[in-house]
C-alpha cells in the first residue's frame, strides 16, 4: 500500500490535465470536468500524504488508510455537491441553521476533515511520523557525517557540488560542538 | 445609499477608542521589537529566529502570516457579493495545515536539524546538488514576494486612511515605517512574536464578533431563511461562482499552500521537532475560529441588507466594518480594526523576510558569490524591499492589481513540486526540478502578462495558478521519470536518513 503514492500523484495531475484541458476549449465546459477536478484533487493530495508519511520501513496500514479516506472524502464530497445542483426554497430543511448541502460543504467538506486528521496526526505521531528514537538516531548520523567532515581535506568544508559554496556544505553549531565534543578537529 | 469608506469605517465617537487600542497594540509591538532587537545577532537569529520557538508560537505565527487582511475585509466583501463559494477560498485551510505537517514539516526541520539553512532555496539547493534549482527558486520567492507586499502595503494604507483619515499616501508609509521598525530590528524574531500576539488577537476578536452575528435576528436559521426568501443562489454551495470555478479554487488552495514560503519557512525555526506532534491540530483549529469572522459579517450583512436593517452596501470594502461599528461594541470594532491591521503587518514582515533572505542570501549562493555579512545586508535588503513596496503601491494602482494576483500562484507552481514531491520522492531528479521552475514560471509570468496586456485570458472558472501548477506537476513528474542522476545517493547519510525518517 505504500507504494500508492506516486500512482496517486500521476493520477490526480492527469485528471487535472484533463479537467482544464477540456475547460480551455471553447464553449461551455462540460460537466464531467468539475468531477474530474474534484477526483483530481482528492487523488493528487491523497498521493502527496502517501509520500509525505512513507518512511524507510514502509507505511503503517491504519496511515494509508486515513489518506485514502482523505482523499475519497474530499473528492466524494465535492461530487455529491456536483451531482446535486439547483436552488433551496425558502422553508427547506436547515441543519445547524444551514440549508442541507450548505451545512454538508461548510461542515462536511470542511469541518469534519479538520478536526479528524489533525487529531489523527497527534494520535499516530509517535509512532508513526517522528519518534524520539528516530530523533536521537538522526543526531548521532548527524555527528558520525560531522566527524567524516572533520577528517575530510580543505578545513572540514565537504567539496562536491552539492554543497559547496552554500551554507549546507557546512556543519551546523550543533554539529561543531558535538564534533568538539566528541575530540574531532575544530 | 452609499456609504463611503471613511464615515463606515469609524465614526467619530467611537475614534480615541479606536485610536486608543491601537496605540497599545502599538505599544505591544515596539516592546518586542526592543527586546528582539536586543537577541538578534546571528544570520540564523535574523531569518530564522536562532530555531528557538515553540508550539504557540510557530501556531499563531503560522496563523498571522496565512491570514492577511482578506479574512477581515476582502473575505466578508467577496462572500457578500457572491455568497457561499468565497468559502471556497478558506475551506481548505482546515485539511492543510495536516497536509503540510505530513508532506513538509517534519522534512524540513530534520534537514535544518542536521544542516544550518536558512531558507526553502537552501533545501531545494541541498537536496538537488543545483544552484540553478536555488536561484530559480529564489527568483521565483521574490518576485511572489514583491507582489504580495505591495497589495498588503497598499491595504495598509487603505486602512490607515479609513480608521485614522491619515490620507492614502501617509497610511501606506507609516504603515511600512511600522513594520519596518521591528522587522529591521529584530528580523523574524520580532516577527514571530509580535505574530504571537497578532494572531491571539486575530482568534479571540473573530470568535467574539461571531458571538455578534448569532445575536442577529433568529440566530443562524433567521439568518438562513432570510436569504433563503429573497436570494437563495446565495446559500447554495458555490454562489454565483459556476461550480469549475469553486471546485479550482479548492485545489488552488488547498495543493498550493505546500509552497508558501513565509509559512514552510516557519518549520525550520521551531526548537524541538517533536513538538510538531499538536501542531495541526491548534492551528487548523485557530484558522477555523478566524475564518467565523469572514463567513458570519458575510451572511449577516447579507440577511440584514435584505431585510432592510442596513442600506445596501455600494462599496463592498465597508460589509465589515459597516457590521463591526453597527452590531458589536466598539471597543470589540476597535480591537478588530487593529486586528486586521496586525494581518496585514503580520503578513508584510513574514514576506519582506523571506524575501531579503532569497535577496541576500539565494541569490549570491546561486551566484557562486555568498555575501559575508549577512546580518546587516539582510536588514538593508529588508529597508528596500519594503521601500519598493512601498513605492509601488503609491505609485500605481494597476501594478499592485498586477502583481497581487500572481504571488500566490508563482509560490504554488514553482515550489510545490520541487517541496513536496521532491523532499519525498527518491526518483525525483535535478533535471525535474528545473524544469518544474522553469515550467511554473513562464506559465504563470506567460499568462498574467498576456491577460494584462488583453492579448489572451482564460475562459471563467480557470486560473493561471492552476494551470500553472498542473504544468509544473506534469514537467517534474515527466522529466524525473526520463532521466535519472542519482542525487538522492549521492547526499550524505545524515541527509538521507532526514529524507526517509
Amino acid at each position: 500500500m505504500d507504494r500508492l503514492g506516486l500512482p496517486l500523484v500521476w493520477t490526480g495531475t492527469l485528471l487535472l490535465t484533463l479537467a482544464y484541458g477540456f475547460a480551455l476549449v471553447p464553449g461551455d465546459p462540460p460537466p464531467w470536468s468539475s468531477v474530474a477536478l474534484a477526483w483530481g484533487t482528492g487523488a493528487l493530495l491523497a498521493g502527496l500524504l502517501f509520500l509525505g508519511a512513507t518512511r524507510a520501513e514502509g507505511l503503517a496500514t491504519p496511515v494509508a488508510l486515513l489518506f485514502v479516506g482523505i482523499g475519497l472524502w474530499v473528492a466524494g464530497g465535492l461530487s455529491i455537491l456536483l451531482a446535486v445542483p439547483g436552488l433551496d426554497a425558502a422553508d427547506a430543511p436547515l441543519f445547524l441553521g444551514l440549508p442541507r448541502r450548505a451545512a454538508f460543504l461548510l461542515l462536511g467538506v470542511g469541518v469534519a476533515p479538520g478536526l479528524v486528521v489533525p487529531v489523527a496526526y497527534g494520535v499516530l505521531f509517535e509512532r508513526h511520523a517522528l519518534g524520539s528514537d528516530d530523533l536521537e538516531r538522526l543526531r548521532r548520523v548527524a555527528r558520525e557525517v560531522a566527524d567524516e567532515v572533520a577528517m575530510a581535506p580543505y578545513g572540514g568544508e565537504v567539496t562536491d557540488e552539492a554543497t559547496t559554496a552554500r551554507p549546507g556544505g557546512s556543519l551546523t553549531p550543533e554539529a561543531r560542538e558535538a564534533r568538539s565534543a566528541d575530540g574531532g578537529s575544530p | 445609499m452609499t456609504l463611503p469608506v471613511q464615515e463606515a469605517m469609524v465614526p467619530p465617537h467611537a475614534r480615541p477608542t479606536v485610536i486608543g487600542v491601537a496605540a497599545i497594540y502599538l505599544l505591544v509591538v515596539a516592546g518586542i521589537a526592543v527586546w528582539a532587537s536586543r537577541t538578534t545577532r546571528t544570520p540564523d537569529d535574523f531569518f530564522l529566529a536562532g530555531k528557538g520557538i515553540g508550539l504557540l508560537a510557530l501556531t499563531f505565527a503560522a496563523l498571522a502570516s496565512t491570514f492577511s487582511s482578506f479574512t477581515f475585509l476582502g473575505g466578508p466583501s467577496l462572500l457578500y457579493l457572491v455568497g457561499l463559494g468565497a468559502m471556497m477560498f478558506v475551506l481548505p485551510a482546515t485539511l492543510t495545515n495536516a497536509l503540510s505537517a505530513w508532506v513538509l514539516a517534519k522534512r524540513l526541520r530534520l534537514i535544518a536539524e542536521v544542516r544550518p539553512v536558512l531558507t526553502l532555496p537552501d533545501v531545494v539547493g541541498l537536496r538537488y546538488g543545483s544552484r540553478l534549482a536555488q536561484g530559480l527558486c529564489a527568483v521565483a520567492i521574490l518576485l511572489g514576494v514583491v507582489g504580495y507586499m505591495a497589495t498588503q502595503v497598499a491595504g495598509l494604507g487603505v486602512l490607515l486612511d479609513a480608521v485614522f483619515q491619515t490620507g492614502y499616501g501617509w497610511g501606506i508609509w507609516i504603515g511600512t515605517g511600522v513594520v519596518l521598525a521591528y522587522a529591521v530590528a529584530g528580523g523574524i524574531k520580532a516577527g514571530i512574536y509580535t505574530d504571537l500576539a497578532q494572531g491571539a488577537l486575530m482568534a479571540v476578536a473573530s470568535a467574539l464578533v461571531f458571538l455578534y452575528v448569532l445575536d442577529v435576528g433568529d440566530g443562524m436559521a433567521g439568518l438562513s431563511r432570510t436569504i433563503l426568501a429573497a436570494e437563495p443562489e446565495f446559500l447554495s454551495p458555490w454562489g454565483s461562482y459556476t461550480p469549475l470555478a469553486a471546485v479550482s479554487l479548492y485545489f488552488v488552495f488547498s495543493v498550493g499552500v505546500l509552497g508558501q514560503p513565509h509559512v514552510m519557512h516557519k518549520f525550520f525555526m521551531i526548537k524541538e521537532p517533536l513538538r510538531l506532534r499538536w501542531y495541526p491540530l491548534l492551528v487548523t483549529v485557530a484558522m477555523v475560529t478566524v475564518i467565523l469572522i469572514m463567513f458570519g459579517i458575510g451572511v449577516a450583512v447579507k440577511a440584514m441588507v435584505l431585510d432592510g436593517t442596513l442600506p445596501a452596501v455600494v462599496d463592498p470594502d465597508n460589509v465589515a466594518p459597516l457590521f463591526l461599528i453597527e452590531r458589536t461594541p466598539v471597543i470589540l470594532a476597535a480591537v478588530v480594526f487593529s486586528g486586521i491591521a496586525a494581518a496585514v503587518m503580520s503578513s508584510v514582515d513574514s514576506f519582506v523576510n523571506v524575501g531579503a533572505a532569497a535577496l541576500t542570501h539565494d541569490l549570491p549562493v546561486a551566484l557562486g558569490r555568498p555575501i559575508q555579512d549577512e546580518l546587516r545586508w539582510g536588514r538593508i535588503a529588508t529597508v528596500a524591499l519594503a521601500v519598493s513596496a512601498a513605492l509601488t503601491a503609491w505609485l500605481s494602482n494597476a501594478l499592485v492589481v498586477f502583481l497581487g494576483i500572481f504571488g500566490y500562484g508563482l509560490f504554488a507552481s514553482t515550489l510545490v513540486p520541487v517541496l513536496a514531491l521532491g523532499l519525498n520522492w527518491k526518483r525525483a531528479t535535478r533535471a525535474g526540478a528545473v524544469a518544474s521552475l522553469g515550467a511554473g514560471l513562464v506559465t504563470t509570468l506567460g499568462l498574467e502578462l498576456l491577460a494584462l496586456m488583453g492579448v489572451f485570458s482564460l475562459p471563467a472558472g480557470v486560473t493561471a495558478a492552476a494551470l500553472a501548477m498542473v504544468v509544473s506537476f506534469l514537467a517534474f513528474l515527466g522529466v524525473s521519470s526520463l532521466t535519472h542522476d542519482g542525487q538522492t545517493d549521492e547526499l550524505e547519510r545524515d541527509l538521507q536518513l532526514a529524507l526517509t525518517l
